[in-house]
């Protein structure tokens, strides 16, 4: 994982701010492999079913705060609400993605 | 020659006629929200482009604001805004007094991006993404206004050239 530790620390940290302690976050994508160089900051974010309709402002505030916090706009965040059926996107992040 | 404070007087006048464009749309596509399906229809039967010109006003000025001026305002300010990132433009805009936070203007370059990206392929968030825009039209409206206040403070005058 192409994560330091305190970046770790920061995600982990504004995910529960901003989405709430229940919410889980996963790493997916070019960040996962130790052999590539550079790539987005890909992100999973799962919320409870409390969260629907919610998503698309909570992704604005997440988003904002992780780019001023890890110094970088290159973040993808991609949402589920917990029990929804996911997107492709979305089922890559649940199969591949490591939980932080 | 590019005299310092040149970019500023362009990129005001842009975001002054963005600004109009944006209002005008606005007004026609807000008495739809809060984009439900059925608003959604409505709207695109009552006047089938609204949604996309909205949409397009908005990336435009928000594109303007958060990038063009801010760059402009830091070139008239002396600062070299080549190649900057958006997380140093907008510490380097709160440093000099352009802008008062960074997070706000960071949503707004997140709202752009997602407009720009995810509309129309990802169906299922349509009306959230139109109503999110709606819902911060106005905010984005008054960082313009806020922006070019702020930089004619600073002595760069639109229409004047600014010299340190």
């Amino acid at each position: 994982m192409r994560l330091s530790p305190d970046q770790v620390s920061i995600i982990r940290q504004t995910v529960a701010e901003v989405a709430g302690p229940d919410a889980i976050v996963r790493l997916f994508g070019s960040r996962l492999h130790d052999e590539l160089v550079g790539g987005d900051i890909d992100l999973h974010i799962e919320v409870g079913p409390e969260r629907i309709g919610q998503t698309g402002a909570l992704d604005l505030t997440l988003w904002s705060r992780l780019a001023m916090a890890l110094r970088t706009e290159l973040i993808d965040l991609v949402w589920s609400v917990r029990g929804q059926k996911p997107h492709a996107i979305e089922a890559i992040a649940y199969r591949e993605g490591l939980v932080l | 020659v590019t005299v310092r404070g040149e970019y500023w007087t362009e990129a005001a006048r842009l975001a002054h006629a963005q600004m109009g464009q944006l209002e005008a749309a606005l007004g026609v596509v807000r008495t739809y929200a809060p984009f439900s399906s059925a608003d959604l229809d409505r709207l695109a039967q009552s006047d089938p482009f609204a949604e996309d010109a909205f949409l397009k006003r908005f990336e435009d000025l928000a594109e303007i604001t958060t990038r063009s001026l801010l760059r402009a305002g830091l070139e008239g300010l002396g600062h070299n805004p080549t190649k900057l990132t958006t997380v140093v433009l907008l510490e380097q805009s709160v440093s000099t007094g352009l802008i008062d936070e960074a997070l706000p203007v960071a949503e707004l370059v997140r709202l752009r991006n997602r407009i720009v990206h995810d509309y129309p392929l990802v169906v299922r968030g349509r009306g959230e993404l139109l109503l999110m825009a709606v819902q911060s039209a106005p905010t984005l409206l008054a960082l313009t206004n806020d922006i070019l206040n702020r930089g004619q403070a600073l002595g760069l005058n639109e229409g004047s050239r600014h010299e340190r």
